[in-house]
């Protein structure tokens, strides 16, 4: 409902009506700032990005710079271009080069992931659902959180877009000039880090109470 | 069958494997149940982290305005800024005048100098673009290069200013921003320092005749001589200073006494108790000095402004005289007009002057012309003001129904507009806002336009072609002033009835209420009115022009402001 909401706004405001897109942006520049907070790290910086987005979604509709098809779902398009303003932010800022590197010292932990392999060792060893993944299920929104915050840049990134604005592999991957591949790898890689993490909070936590 | 790896189901997880992948990892799972076990935790590990990413969503408190490009922003609020403190500025000038200082004589210069900014005077600013019309038509030739460069350095500094604050914005700032920010202000502030020699705590400087210096001079001692040349400025503080030589650029001194025999190209700023010239000076003579004498032998190539306490002119001036002053004496040849304010003015015998003579004197019985003295143009002399309260027009009855006459013209011009253009009419009362970053935005526009209109009128007169072009936009112009106020009243009015205006009738009810609100406010004694009229009406105005330019298509964003 919601949804169709934002569809026909998004549709009146790409036509140029100016009060359509007053309402998008009330609408949805909260989830853009959430995106932003996590990817940018710093509020204040994401606090500029909603209006620097819509300037941006603004253009797009005005068929300036990019374009908008109405047909598209708003929500994921108006999330891709956010992730691209990020990412470009991000770029500026010299970080480009801790996303963007290929796996490094992990690399050889176990290669990258190809879909569809079968059988990790410690999967067949344990043959019990590893402690760690029950944790991170288990654990409290504080312990994640602080999970999340302890996160290195290349994992947290491709983390934040995926759950928090909800984009496609595809997306991430073209935003952050990666393979897809890699962005799955980097997905996985991110929450088995945040099971690592959680481990000794959960256990610091366990251990006061 | 095999389970899959982890990572499979991480990716089918996420529903991002395809799709014939993701029927067989479904078709083992339906088999597997600790498969089944491992993918749904998979499942619960995603949406707690998506539950706990979303919190950040909340942090916003209040949802930031939508708004332009941050240049615009930044010169916006430059241009706020600027109209606060001519604001302030001229609040104080009429504040301070009302109270009966203007005894003083200084302010009113001023004060009149500013007055076409007061929105209820008409005639002023009229005056003032006419004025300016007729200035660039006769002298405006020989100006423009002076004006070109004058315009090219204030926007090459406000594109250094805009630039250094851009770059120290930038966050977080990082190393090679502040290396950038460093150098930009090393340009702002360094006023070209590798052209200039410095002589410090001297006590006795001499440039020989004959010798030359090719760059600026700057002197800090006791006594200085400078009978050489200098082919950039020359700039002096100490006790003594007299030049002999030839100075190319201006002089500019603070001292007790100067003594110009030489010849200077440049212009003469003279903060000095006493000023003399003896030589001939090529630009201007600015002084702020106990006594300034333009010697028989003499000459300023063009205005003399002169603030002394004495201010003796026996030579000869191409331009104008400007003199505020306790006694003036004139005794030479003035090209243009001579204005004095003060005390006591002698024009003695063999003074010329080619313009007019206006003298805003104490008292006039101090005024001596004598016999053969000539004034090609008019002569005037006045009784300056003291203090003038024209408090007395709330006991004047026809003040009361010119403006009921024009409150009613107002609100017919106001309905009339309604009715033809609604969706304007409504689109530019949204426009002024109540929010403070729009009612400042639009203060910083309407400002920006009452300043730049006139100019830009006068500018497009300079091409005659432009004439009618420029009569045009007076016309708009104008319009735009009158339609201001009736914008604003009408969102006062519907502000005090607390209901935005559904129907005609609502409407109409709101733009009275709001226009009878306005004018009493407008005329409020004191300073308090006017300087209330001043905001409103640039708030109105501002509005109208970004209302006229969104209509227009122009790309501006739509202000929203976050109501929940």
């Amino acid at each position: 409902m919601a949804d169709e909401r934002l569809q026909s706004l998004a549709a009146s405001a790409a036509k140029g009506d100016s009060s359509a897109f007053a309402e998008l942006y009330s609408l949805s520049a909260r989830r853009v700032f959430g995106l932003c907070r996590h990817m940018l790290g710093n509020p204040e910086a994401a606090e500029d990005a909603p209006s620097e987005v819509f300037l941006k979604v603004h253009r797009a509709f005005q068929g300036v710079a990019g374009s908008y098809n109405p047909e598209q779902r708003f929500m994921p398009w108006l999330l891709s271009v956010a992730g691209h303003f990020c990412v470009d932010q991000l770029r500026r800022r010299g970080l480009e080069t801790r996303i963007f590197a290929p796996p490094r010292q992990d690399a050889d932990e176990a290669g990258d992931f190809r879909v569809g392999d079968t059988w990790t060792e410690s999967w067949t060893s344990t043959k019990e659902i590893n402690a760690h993944e029950r944790l991170l299920a288990e654990a409290g929104r504080d312990e994640v959180r602080q999970a999340l915050a302890a996160l290195p840049e290349q994992y947290r990134i491709p983390l934040v877009m995926r759950y928090e604005g909800e984009l496609s592999y595809d997306q991430i991957a073209e935003s952050l000039g990666l393979k897809r591949n890699h962005v799955a790898t980097l997905i996985f890689r991110a929450k088995r880090e945040m099971r690592a993490l959680l481990g000794p909070i959960v256990r610091r936590k366990d251990f006061r109470s | 069958m095999n389970c899959f790896s982890e990572f499979t189901y991480s990716v089918y997880a996420d529903r991002e494997l395809p799709a014939a992948e993701a029927l067989r990892v479904e078709a083992h799972l339906e088999t597997c149940p600790r498969c089944r076990a491992l993918v749904n935790t998979f499942y619960a590990e995603n949406r707690l982290i998506g539950d706990v990413l979303a919190e950040a969503r909340e942090e916003l408190a209040v949802l930031p305005e939508l708004q332009n490009a941050s240049p615009s922003r930044l010169i916006l609020g430059m241009l706020g800024a600027l109209a606060g403190v001519i604001l302030a500025f001229r609040a104080m000038l009429v504040g301070v005048s009302e109270w009966g200082l203007s005894q003083l004589g200084l302010l009113e210069p001023f004060s009149k100098a500013i007055e076409w900014l007061d929105p209820s005077n008409m005639a002023a600013r009229l005056n003032l673009m006419f004025t300016g019309v007729f200035f660039i038509v006769n002298e405006g030739a020989s100006m423009l290069p002076w004006l070109l460069t004058a315009v090219g350095s204030v926007l090459f500094v406000a594109a250094l200013v805009a630039a250094s604050v851009y770059v120290a914005r930038r966050r977080p700032p990082r190393f090679h921003s502040a290396i950038m920010f460093g150098f930009l202000m090393a340009i702002l502030i360094v006023p070209r320092a590798s052209a200039v020699e410095i002589h410090k705590n001297e006590p006795s400087f001499r440039l020989p005749a004959g010798k030359t210096i090719n760059e600026s001079l700057m002197i800090g001692g006791d006594v200085a001589k400078v009978d050489g040349d200098v082919n950039g400025n020359l700039i002096f503080g100490g006790r003594h200073l007299t030049v002999t030589g030839h100075i190319k650029g201006d002089v500019l001194c603070g001292d007790q006494t100067v003594e110009i025999e030489g010849t200077v190209d440049g212009n003469v700023f003279s903060f000095s108790q006493a000023t003399m010239i003896n030589g001939k000076v090529g630009g201007s003579v600015y002084s702020w000095s106990q006594n300034i004498r333009l010697g028989e032998k003499g000459s300023i190539g063009g205005d003399l402004l002169s603030f002394a306490a004495d201010t003796e002119v026996g030579g000869e001036v191409t331009r104008d005289i400007m003199a505020l002053t306790s006694s003036a004496l004139l005794s030479g040849t003035t090209g243009h007009d001579v204005t004095v304010r003060g005390d006591a003015l002698t024009v003695a015998s063999g003074a010329k002057i080619a313009g007019d003579l206006k003298a805003y004197m104490r008292h006039p019985d101090r005024v001596k012309i004598e016999n053969a003295s000539s004034v090609t143009g008019k002569t005037s002399i006045e009784l300056a003001e003291r203090g003038a309260i024209n408090n007395d027009r709330y006991s004047n009855g026809s003040f009361y129904f010119w403006q009921m006459i024009q409150l009613l013209g107002a609100f017919v011009v106001g309905g009339v507009l309604m009715a033809m253009y609604p969706t304007f009419y409504t689109g530019a009362k949204q426009a002024v806002g109540y929010a403070p970053v729009p009612l400042l935005r639009n203060l910083a526009i309407g400002f920006a336009i009452l300043v730049a209109a006139p100019i830009a009128m006068g500018l497009i007169c300079i091409t005659l072609v432009g004439i009618p072009l420029a009569i045009f936009t007076l016309i708009v112009y104008m319009m735009g002033l009158y339609f201001a106020k009736i914008l604003l009243a009408a969102v006062i009015g519907e502000a005090i009835l607390q209901r935005p205006s559904l129907n005609k009738q609502d409407a109409l009810t709101a733009l009275m209420v709001g226009l009878v609100v306005f004018f009493v406010v407008i005329n409020l004694p004191f300073a308090v009115g006017a300087t209330l009229h001043f905001i409103a009406f640039c708030i109105g105005l501002g509005a109208f022009a970004y209302r006229l330019a969104t209509a227009s298509g122009m790309p501006v964003v739509t202000v929203v402001h976050d109501n929940v």
